[in-house]
């Protein structure tokens, strides 16, 4: 093998790396070497090409899932935002331009002008370096205060949510008990058949990679999947989920199971927790 | 319905309803991928929100020579999930002070949901299967690089696995699905 296809072979080796993670997932040197590499060798480029089709396919084949309702409104007012901000902007430029500044007059004594240009320069210099800090600070606490009135919005919403399934007329509170794989756990699930379910856990055991916590409703036919959740630090959970027409109709049960990241179509894993209906 | 390269069109020109027809159809996808990479829901929704910014902001820029606009978004919502997986990574204490208790996402298993139905018989599918076929070490590799945006000295080290053998099994393994596609 010559020199030239000793070196070919190790870019290639480093291709896969970077058709996943681009340049960072390699040291700095070999994402140099390989850039470099690619600009010459159009082999090299293809299978660049192709590996990429392939890492799309892993993103596209991620369970999908559905983001809260709310998240579509913000996405269109946040669009409809910046094309009034732009088009806001461009009016004004349009009705109003810039005047233009207007010409310094040169004085008698020349270096009296000198100097207090300089200042001006100075003075403006530190002027506009103040304006760029206090709009800097007013930038920052403006997006910290965007992240916090939109995590107020997040709570408000999943309250909302609660009490709507709480104060239901037809909502029926069910305690389930923790089952040999997580003794120590305790729930209750309040069900609306019309409003939805509200669940709150205590003391799950925290999961390995891929698995994650799906909740049931066994009715006379069959186990109707509620949902799929993640504990928090200390094992407790509290949510809001919607129910099915399938779920609400003759339900005897409600069970936690722990399933393959996901989710799955009927359980298959150990029940965590579980409670029964009383009869109807 | 509008195909995807006629709602980036009419997103370039300012629609907003097309904008709004565009995230119907793979705000899902977005919201998953980003989900998966950074498990914390309301993390997940400062994505795609972020995502459908920038389509709003770049539709001009979009060329469907080099992507489907699924896959596009796929690699917007990837590329800003790892960055903010990485920036959590480098403040783990303030991300702590203000972990929330996880809400409740409602899931559907992934072989019921419209999108994968949808992608029956595409690159995607094939993909998938192949993905599913993979030797369980070359799959966690490739999970590392991808789910977790780490370089392969980084998996070499956090799997103690010498460099060499990632990189040859990172690319077995995309080799794999490679001829998948062409299949």
């Amino acid at each position: 093998m010559s020199a030239h296809e000793q070196y070919h072979d190790t870019m290639k080796a480093a291709i896969a790396a970077y058709a996943i993670g681009g340049a960072e997932a390699l040291e700095t040197a070999e994402a140099r070497a390989l850039e470099t590499h690619l600009s010459t060798c159009a082999d090299c480029r293809a299978e660049l090409a192709d590996l990429r089709r392939v890492v799309t396919g892993i993103g596209l084949n991620v369970a999908a899932e559905t983001p809260p309702a709310h998240l579509r409104s913000n996405v269109l007012s946040d669009a409809q935002r910046r094309a009034n901000t732009v088009h806001g902007a461009n009016h004004v430029h349009g009705a109003n331009p810039v005047p233009r500044a207007r010409p310094v007059q040169t004085s008698i004594v020349p270096w009296i002008a000198m100097a207090a240009s300089i200042a001006l320069v100075a003075a403006t210099g530190f002027y506009a370096l103040m304006i760029r800090q206090q709009m800097a600070t007013a930038v920052a606490g403006k997006s910290a205060a965007d992240v916090r009135v939109s995590a107020l919005q997040r709570q408000i919403t999943g309250l909302s949510e609660r009490i709507l399934v709480l104060s239901a007329p037809d909502a029926v509170r069910i305690k389930l008990a923790g089952q040999p794989d997580a003794p120590n756990a305790t729930a209750s699930v309040v069900m609306s058949p019309t409003k939805g379910m509200v669940l709150t856990a205590l003391n799950l055991p925290q999961l390995a990679a891929g698995k994650i916590y799906q909740l049931w409703v066994v009715t006379k036919q069959a186990a109707v999947s509620i949902g799929t959740f993640e504990v928090a630090a200390d094992g407790s959970v509290t949510g809001t989920m919607p129910i099915t027409a399938e779920a609400a109709l003759n339900p005897v049960a409600v069970a936690v199971t722990i399933e393959p990241a996901g989710g799955v179509p009927s359980p298959t894993g150990p029940k965590v927790l579980v409670g029964l209906l009383a009869p109807q | 319905m509008q195909s995807d390269p006629h709602l980036l069109a009419a997103i370039a020109s300012g629609s907003t309803e097309a904008l709004g027809e565009l995230y119907d159809a793979h705000a899902r996808v977005v919201f998953g991928l980003a989900k998966r990479i950074l498990v914390k829901p309301e993390d997940a929704e400062e994505i795609v929100q972020d995502v459908f910014a920038q389509v709003w902001r770049d539709a001009k820029k979009y060329e469907s020579s080099r992507a489907s606009v699924a896959g596009w978004l796929v690699m917007m919502t990837r590329t800003r999930a790892i960055d903010k997986l990485r920036a959590r990574k480098a403040r783990p204490d303030l991300d702590q002070a203000n972990d929330p208790v996880p809400i409740l996402q409602a899931s559907l298993s992934k072989s019921l949901t419209p999108e994968a139905l949808a992608l029956a018989g595409s690159d995607a599918a094939r993909v998938g299967a192949a993905l599913d076929g993979l030797p369980a070490e070359q799959r966690k590799f490739i999970d590392l690089a991808y789910f977790e945006g780490l370089s392969q000295s980084e998996i070499a080290e956090e799997t103690g696995t010498p460099l060499g053998t990632v990189k040859t099994r990172m690319r077995t393994a995309l080799q794999t699905m490679r001829a998948a596609l062409s299949s």
